[in-house]
């Protein structure tokens, strides 16, 4: 058996073990060690590797703002500030056809300033709009769906892990990435809001009830809508301010991110201790859950390495046209068929050390490349069978809600496609992402 | 996916929830850490030495006391396409799965485990050799790290044989 064969045996077991319900990390582990043990033929080795990935895999100050990233979307949606800043987007939204998707949308565009993964948005926006939006006869798939999609803009609009990370990989300046997020980020929510209201005419039976979204006057003043808002700006003030004021870097934006939100969440006696360590606690599990699957996920990448898979690929690639374009658009495909079995930062961990020398051979701006490969990878975020904010809304929804993952996928897919809309619009205009350069 | 609570399983519990409480209290230091390194430098230009291997020291640490407990709340990322059709169709099916995929989860963590000992000796036999950071300049141990993982380890490991257990009684895992 080739190498080649091995690999994809290898993905074809594992994504039956994945469908049949097996932890995705366990899966991911086992079958990357059958798969050296098999292309190497050595046991020793096999299992020296796993506990490689386990020593080495998330062992840097990279992963350390993983939980701290975690705790300020956290301890924001304790504190309430997500769903003060959806009751405003609600009140102003709440006349227009398919108002509370919107809504959502909009919070999560300004929420995503103050959080840098998508599932803390995830995790705070099903607690917060899901039960709203099915309070007011939305269908389950279309209430998570918004969530799920709209989650996405946490990655894009700084600060974002994945900017970091991609930094980190190609040894561009994180600063710059997070303003070339802004605009295809921003285009992104304005790209959504319209889908979902293009949805309440053309497919209402889709997104369900929304005739009595009006009816509710939830009459809130300016005054109130200001005191509500003002918190996450002085958040978002803090945290970009910070990064932007050189007095602390974007992973360290992190801690500080997390540190405000506590004494906001404390000042506005809306933290109990019992509410608190209800955080931690969750925290602590999401950390665990996402640094185990780098753990797997970097054993899986190295199994793959041995295999010669990715040079295979990076061969067809190249194969397929030596255009700068041909590559990237290889590399989309590449990361999007990836991104429906693996997560984000696996990868990144695995296409960028193969398309970067390429690319730059090409002379292709790696800070365009960085907004490209953050869409391309986060499409995977939605896609079944491994779309991490799915998960994260099913295990957030809690072990006794009727909404299915299947459910949760049907109502994303049409956020996936307009997330290959405005992929196409930032791969054929690039000035979207560098204009504020 | 809470195991029954009969006494070898309680014990367990305390176990598995006692390292949850330490890695949860170590995620606070983990932030004052950082917090204290940028109020530091920024109001008395003196930064705190060691921070970055601090914070990699911390994030494996806290992954691994808070994986069993990830494991054993049902925290730990898996579909439930398959198992839930399967819930009402062939009940037994899926309790078998559950148990086999514990079963292999036990494996890959306790095999890891096994071979990982050997580190963990030499970490502590040669403490000056196996350190983070830059010598004369700040220096952690490994070995500490390298106990905690260990634990860590163990205690997945047999959480994932406490599910695989319950699973094959029929209880909720």
């Amino acid at each position: 058996m080739s190498g080649i064969e091995i690999a994809f045996g290898s993905i074809a077991l594992m994504l039956v073990l994945i469908y049949s319900g097996m932890h995705v990390a366990v899966a991911l582990i086992a079958t990357s060690f059958g798969g050296v043990w098999l292309l190497r033929g050595n046991f020793d080795l096999a299992a020296d590797m796993m506990v490689v990935a386990f020593k080495d895999s998330i062992t840097d100050q990279l992963f350390g703002v993983v939980p701290l990233f975690v705790l300020m979307g956290l301890v924001v949606s304790v504190s309430g500030i997500g769903r003060d800043t959806f009751d405003v987007a609600q009140q102003g939204l709440r006349r227009l056809r398919g108002g509370l998707g919107v809504a959502t949308v909009a919070a999560n565009a300004i929420f995503a300033a103050i959080t840098g993964i998508s599932i803390a948005s995830a995790a705070v926006f099903t607690k917060v709009a899901v039960p709203e939006m099915r309070r007011h006869g939305y269908t389950p798939h279309f209430s998570v769906g918004v969530v799920a999609g709209s989650s996405v803009l946490g990655m894009l609009i700084p600060p974002s892990l994945l900017f970091i990370l991609y930094g980190i990989l190609t040894e561009q300046s994180v600063g710059s990435l997070f303003i070339a997020g802004v605009i295809p980020g921003l285009l992104l929510a304005t790209v959504f809001a319209v889908g979902i209201v293009l949805m309440g005419y053309l497919t209402p039976q889709f997104i369900g009830g929304m005739q009595d979204d009006g009816e509710e006057a939830l009459s809130m003043s300016a005054a109130e809508a200001t005191g509500k808002l003002l918190p996450i700006v002085v958040l978002v003030a803090l945290v970009l301010g910070g990064i932007y004021g050189g007095v602390f870097t974007p992973t360290e934006a992190g801690a500080v991110g997390a540190a405000g939100a506590l004494v906001l969440a404390i000042g506005k006696r809306r933290l109990s201790w019992n509410n608190f360590w209800q955080v931690l606690v969750q925290t602590g599990h999401t950390t665990a859950a996402i640094c185990f699957l780098i753990m797997g996920a970097s054993l899986y990448s190295r199994m793959l390495a041995f295999s010669g898979l990715p040079g295979w690929l990076s061969n067809a690639a190249i194969d397929g046209g030596y255009s700068a374009n041909g590559v990237v658009l290889a590399m989309i495909a590449v990361m999007v068929i990836l991104g429906t079995i693996l997560d984000s930062s696996s990868i990144l961990l695995l296409v960028l050390p193969i398309v970067v020398p390429i690319l730059t051979g090409l002379h292709v701006d790696l800070i365009w490349l960085g907004v490209i490969t953050i869409l391309a990878v986060e499409v995977g975020l939605l896609t079944p069978p491994f779309g991490i904010a799915v998960y994260v809304i099913k295990s957030t929804l809690g072990p006794d809600t009727d909404v299915s993952l299947g459910q949760i996928f049907l109502g994303a897919a049409p956020f996936a496609l307009m997330m290959f809309l405005v992929l196409g619009l930032v791969f054929l205009f690039p000035a979207l992402a560098t204009v504020l350069l | 996916m809470r195991g029954k609570l009969d006494g070898s399983d309680g014990a367990l519990g305390s176990i598995v929830a006692g390292l949850n409480a330490v890695g949860s209290f170590w995620i606070i230091g983990l932030m004052l850490l950082i917090c204290a390194d940028v109020a530091m430098r920024n109001l008395f230009n003196a930064p705190i030495a060691g921070v970055a291997e601090m914070v990699a020291f911390s994030i494996v640490g806290i992954v691994f006391l808070q994986l069993a407990h990830t494991l054993r709340t049902g925290s730990l990322t898996r579909t439930d396409l398959l198992l839930s059709a399967l819930e009402h169709r062939a009940p037994m099916a899926k309790r078998l799965l559950l148990v086999l995929f514990n079963l292999v989860g036990a494996s890959a963590i306790g095999l890891t485990f096994w071979y990982f000992l050997p580190s963990l000796e030499v970490a502590w036999t040669k403490p000056d050799r196996n350190f983070m950071g830059n010598p004369g300049f700040f220096q952690i141990p490994t070995w500490p790290l390298y106990a905690l993982m260990a634990i860590g380890m163990l205690a997945t490991v047999f959480q994932f044989l406490a599910s695989a257990r319950d699973a094959l009684r029929g209880g909720r895992a």
